[in-house]
Parts: C-alpha cells; structure tokens; sequence
C-alpha cells in the first residue's frame, strides 16, 4: 500500500487557512503540491489542537473540502462495527440526503466494496466511475437506489485511518458523476490526511486512557491515605483504652507485691510476680502493634546523619552482652573495639533499635554456648551490617514470611517480654525507611544471617 | 509536717492505687474526679502537689492545669501529668500547660511516690528532661 507515513510534526510553520478558500482548485483536475502541502499543515494543526475526536475528524474532513472531493463522510471503527460519525456535504439539501442515505445503510462487514473492504484490507480505494449497475447491487430498498441516484455519485475514493498497524476507521471522498475521477495526488494527499487523523485519535485515545488512569491512581492514594489515617487515629485509641486497665492490673499487683497491703506467703508473690510480667508482656505488644504501626503508616520521622558506627556497636554491646551472657552465647563484633572509622547515614536511635532487635533474636535463637558474629562490610556507597548466628537456620519458604508482622515460626517458643513477632517486621520498615533495606540468608541447620543495608555516611 | 496531695482522676482503680501508695508513703491525700473539681479543691486547699491526669471526662487535665497556672494563688503547686497517652506531642502539650512532671502510665506505684518525692524537694523546679 502507497500510505505515505512519514509525518511531519505539528505545529510547525505558520500558514493562513487561505490556502483552504473557495479558488482553490477543485477535485479532480489535481492538487497543486504547495496547496497540499499547506493543507496538510492546516489539518495537523488543527488535529493537534483538539482531543475530542469526533468534532476534530469533522472539521479536517470539511477543510478538506472541495480539495480532495465535493463531499464526504467519516467512519470510525467501534470493536466490530462502524459508527458514521459525519457527513459533510457543502450543499444543505444534498447533506441532508445523505445523511438519510447513509443512516439507512450501514456499512456492513462483507461489503464488497466501500469502508469495509477499505478497513478488511488496509488499502485505500477508488471507485470510478460509479455506474448505475453499482447503484442498484448496492441499494437495500427502491427508497435506497432513489436517493442514491439522486446524490449523482461518479466516483468514490475511501482512505482508511492507520495508526499502529490498525484501521481505526475511513474517510470517504465523493466527486459526482459531471466530474473527473481523483488524481493520484488526491488518493496520496487523502492517506497522508487519514495517517494523521489516525495518529490524533490515537493519541487521544491514549491520552484518555492515562488520563483515566491517572484519577484512578490518585483517587486510591487518596483513599490510602485516608484509610491510613484512620488505622493511627484507631490505634493511638486502642492504645490508650488498653493502657488504662493494664495500668490498674500492674498498679495492684504492685501494691500487693510492695507489701503495702500486709505480707505475702512466697507462693503468693510468686503468683503476683506472673501476673506482673504477663501484664509487662501485653504492655509491650501493645507498644509494639502501635510502634509498627507508626512505622508502617509512614509517621516515624528520621533524623538521618553520618553516624559513626562504633558509637551504636558501643551501645549495642551495653544492651546485648548480659543478654548473651545469661545464655553463654558469645557475641563477637561489639564493643568499644568494633565499627572501625566508618559513617554510616542513619537515624542512630533507629538503627540500634534494629542491631539490638537481631541479636537479641538471634540470641533467642542460638543454642547455649553458640557464637553470634556482627560484623560489617563497605561496599561503594553502600555499608553491609551482618548478624550471623550459628543457630537452626530458617527454611527457605519462611525467609520472607518472618519479616511479616506477627509471624513467628515456633509457636511452642517461649516468649519474653519482646517476642510480639514485630521486631523484624519493624526492623525491615526502619531500615526502609533510611533508605536502606534488611535481608536473610539462611540454610536449615546452618544460621541465619540478616544483613542490615545502608548508605555510607559522606564524612 | 505531711505534705498533701491533691490526685485529679476520674480512673476508681487508679484513684485507689495512687492514694494507697501515696498514703502508704506518708503524704495526705486528696482527690478530684475531673479538671473542673480539681482546680476548685486546689483552690480550697492549697495542696503541695497536684497530680494531674490528662484524659478526663468534662474539663480534661490540659485545661485544669492551664486555669491552675494562670491564677496567682494556684500558679506555684507543682502539677504532674499522670496519663497513659505517650505521644512526643501529648508531652509537648503537657509541658506547654505548665506541667512540672510527666508520667506515663502504666507507671509503677512506687515511681509515682518518688516523682512527688522528687518535685517536692526541688521546688517544683522542672526536670532536665522537660527543658528545651
């Protein structure tokens, strides 16, 4: 097929709509190249101005009037069928012929001739001349054949609008029977013109489409935020209507252990002191759901520095080696020898919250007398802190799994104070949140070890 | 001579165990179910100290201390809030009223006795903590 699909871009040089008046030269005796050019520069133009398509394939259709025929009309392709979308005939009456013509005669798909066969074949095509035997084999109904005659068509031409490989619809051109047939320029001009319609449409079919898709996006961050929103209000709730009545069960069991109540047997502070820590316990999940949720809600603020990393591996040791200790586990790669001189960029108070929580696990999760190794490692821009524990590994299918809020593998685990299966669940949001990240790499039976990412502080 | 207490809270349970430890620890205590009885007992009886809870019903612990703080005959007894919201803002709310000392609770009864204990002897002077 001769399309021409080299297209120039719009809105380039200026042009009066002069070259579109009535002494242009009409159909039929050819298109002077200067005249075709600057039509089709006017047509781009206003192509490229509009987004609505049906309104926009009108108006080029009639500016390209009396150039590219007497009258026309315009198919546009709607899934399986045709939709004519205009009729544009400079004379009144015969418009309205048309029209009446052409709303009682669809095109339809196994047309021989005409907009289907244009949009079954992707070839553009002329029809000249139009004789009377065509007339009577296309009419539907003597009403038909009637005003078919009565519009005088002596040669057609149906260019169909190509974008993307697809006929997005047609362009049918009509010169009437007193004429000459169309001119090679006219059926180049007319695939050219349909090519860029095509384009228009299909760029504002896109554009609709991103744009709806754009609502979409916006309207659920919208509701996101507001349903997260909601989640804190509920929860700074929750926390305060839980804190109330654990204050009175902790507060009596208090008074009752201080002896301010008279002495107790040994038996009885034994229970009371359970009933301490079990409400030590539920204190802390309660700070914990809320402390993720703050988290996990984006309300956390960071105050990110270059933090040098012996001060929070200091800190880290203060906290974890009587931990360890108790458990004659040995903690390597903490203390005042530990961090080197690197900066990490960080939130220090996060980032030990996050060194504390691992090996405080992995401390829960090394036999006695297992070693747990911090250690870490710069990479670029990158500093790698590692947690390595000699542990029992954790199976490939759970490495993910634990990093959800609330999970914890081992049920029949004795919980402490801190084991609300949080901690690596917040751990990883921290760490997200200084735009690092928090990973595993574990084999059964082997240890686990987390690596904690973050930026290098610049110094 | 025993210093008294005034214990602004509409909480039975916590009412009871604060006056219990508070009396157990030799101070005389008073007590107000909300900021609008509070404010009226720290007039009539010019306590030592007034622990404040901040959640109440009615007039809540915020605008009692505020009305407390802006009276010259009650402006000088230390006030500390006693609350179970734990917020960095619920403090900065605490501290901006006029409060001397924040505690969270659940708080330890014994913690409370040493807080009064504390703030009693420094004058109401305000901790390190709550200074800017």
């Amino acid at each position: 097929m001769d399309m021409i699909q080299a297209i120039k871009p719009p809105g380039e040089p200026r042009l009066a709509l002069a070259a579109l008046s009535a002494e242009s030269p009409p159909a039929g005796q050819g298109v002077a190249a200067k005249t075709a050019l600057s039509f089709l520069l006017a047509a781009t133009r206003t192509l490229a101005a509009s987004l609505d398509v049906e309104i926009t394939l009108a108006t080029v259709a009639r500016l390209s009037l009396p150039h590219l025929g007497s009258w026309c009309f315009v198919d546009l392709r709607e899934g399986d069928h045709m939709r004519r979308i205009a009729v544009i005939h400079p004379d009144a009456g015969r418009q309205r012929l048309a029209q009446e013509l052409l709303s009682g005669w669809p095109p339809q798909r196994d047309d021989p001739l005409g907009v289907p066969s244009v949009v079954r074949t992707r070839r553009s095509e002329v029809v000249f001349p139009v004789t009377d035997e065509m007339l009577v084999a296309a009419a539907r109904s003597p009403e038909n054949l009637r005003i078919l005659r009565a519009l005088e068509i002596g040669s057609l031409m149906t260019v169909p609008l190509l974008a993307r490989d697809e006929v997005l619809g047609a362009i049918t051109y009509v010169i009437p029977n007193h004429g000459d047939s169309f001119s090679a320029e006219d059926l180049l001009l007319a695939e050219d013109l349909g090519a860029r319609c095509a384009i228009a449409i299909d760029n504002a079919r896109l554009f609709g489409r991103a744009r709806e898709a754009l609502i979409v996006a916006e309207a659920a961050q919208k509701q996101a935020e507001e349903a997260n929103l909601a989640k804190m209000r509920f929860l700074s709730t929750m926390s305060h209507e839980l804190r109330t009545p654990l204050n009175a069960i902790g507060g009596y069991a208090d008074l009752l252990e201080s002896g301010v109540r008279g002495a107790l047997t040994e038996r009885q502070l034994a229970d009371v002191r359970r009933i301490q820590v079990n409400g030590r316990h539920l204190l802390g999940l309660v700070e914990s759901v809320l402390g993720y949720a703050r988290v996990a809600v984006g309300r956390v603020e960071f105050g990110l520095q270059d933090v040098p990393l012996a001060g929070v591996l200091l800190e880290a040791e203060v906290i974890l080696a009587p931990l360890a200790a108790k458990k004659g586990i040995v903690c390597r790669g903490l203390g005042p020898d530990a961090g080197g001189g690197l900066l990490v960029y960080a939130d220090p108070d996060k980032l030990l919250q996050i060194l504390v929580n691992l090996v405080a696990n992995a401390v829960k999760f090394t036999p006695a007398g297992g070693a747990i190794d911090v250690t870490f490692h710069a990479a670029g821009p990158r500093v790698e802190i590692r947690v390595a524990d000699d542990g029992n590994g954790i199976a490939p299918e759970n490495r993910e799994r634990i990093f959800e809020p609330f999970v914890q593998l081992d049920d029949r685990l004795d919980r402490g104070a801190e084991g609300t299966g949080l901690g690596l669940a917040i751990s990883r949001e921290l760490a997200i949140g200084m735009g690092g990240g928090l990973s595993v790499e574990s084999e059964p039976g082997q240890g686990s070890t987390f690596t904690i990412t973050l930026s290098r502080g610049r110094g | 001579m025993e210093k008294t207490i005034l214990l602004v809270e509409d909480n039975e349970d916590n009412q009871e165990i604060y006056r219990i430890i508070l009396a157990h620890h030799g101070f005389a205590v008073l007590q107000a179910w909300d900021g609008e009885h509070g404010v009226s007992m720290a007039r009539d009886h010019a306590p030592d100290l007034i622990l404040m809870d901040l959640t109440m019903p009615g007039m809540d612990g915020l605008a009692a201390t505020r009305l407390l703080k802006a009276d010259p005959a009650t402006a000088a007894i230390p006030v500390v809030a006693l609350t179970a919201c734990t917020q960095l803002e619920d403090m900065a709310a605490a501290e901006a009223a006029g409060c001397e000392g924040y505690l969270t609770k659940p708080v330890e009864p014994r913690r409370v006795a040493a807080e009064v204990r504390r703030i009693l002897a420094t004058g109401g002077a305000r901790p390190a903590a709550m200074e800017t």
